[in-house]
């Protein structure tokens, strides 16, 4: 199983505290590594990168590269896919994750941003961090 | 090689090798102990999806001013 974790997540995951519970993801993020992949893009890493601490985005850093994770480069994804998911409606920004987590053969999109949901014509999964839990939990 | 095989794109990879659990566990440890990021302190699940939001389309005005 592959997934992408949108920007919303990795800055909720490494830079909240409680009551934002996003302690278990990280956890079986690596607990489910060897079976599910984490799929990120250096779109994504850009936004994180704006939006936490040094020492925060050194940790999410070291963390993927744990985790054995190699960005996929924006140059990577044809121009095609990411322009198809702007005629739905997508921005520019949010297409472009559409076309990562497509091009990457990804099961599941997890993300906070509501702009994504209700969206049935998408080969994956769009779903929350509550649900992909879930389905981490399923996994063990 | 052919003209069709030399323009294939690259296979895709997404990982370099087997992820080192024990290593990823300590990390997790580390992250703990620095919660909150003092930029997020107080901030809730939709202040930080607003942000996040707000930045993605910063990036994008940022990239079209360079094509244009």
């Amino acid at each position: 199983m592959r997934y992408v974790l949108d920007t919303n997540v990795f800055v909720l995951a490494f830079g909240s505290a409680p009551p934002v519970k996003t302690e278990d993801l990280l956890a079986l993020v690596v607990e489910r590594a060897e079976d599910c992949e984490l799929i990120t893009g250096r779109e994504i890493l850009t936004e994180v990168r704006r939006n936490l601490t040094p020492e925060a985005l050194r940790r999410c850093w070291e963390l993927l590269r744990a985790l054995a994770v190699v960005p996929v480069e924006d140059w990577q994804i044809p121009f095609d896919l990411g322009e198809k998911y702007r005629e739905p409606g997508l921005k520019a920004g949010d297409a472009a994750i559409a076309a990562l987590t497509e091009w990457a053969e990804a099961d599941y999109l997890v993300t906070e941003n509501r702009d994504f949901m209700d969206r049935s014509l998408l080969p994956f999964r769009v779903v929350r961090i509550a649900e992909f839990l879930t389905v981490l939990r399923q996994k063990a | 090689m052919s003209l069709a095989k030399a323009h294939q794109p690259p296979a895709l990879v997404v990982r370099s090798g087997r992820p080192d659990i024990r290593k990823a566990r300590a990390i997790l440890r580390r992250i703990e102990e620095m919660r909150p990021d003092p930029a997020l302190k107080g901030k809730t699940v939709e202040d930080i999806v607003r942000m996040c939001k707000r930045t993605r389309e910063q990036i994008w005005k940022e990239k079209l001013a360079v094509r244009s």
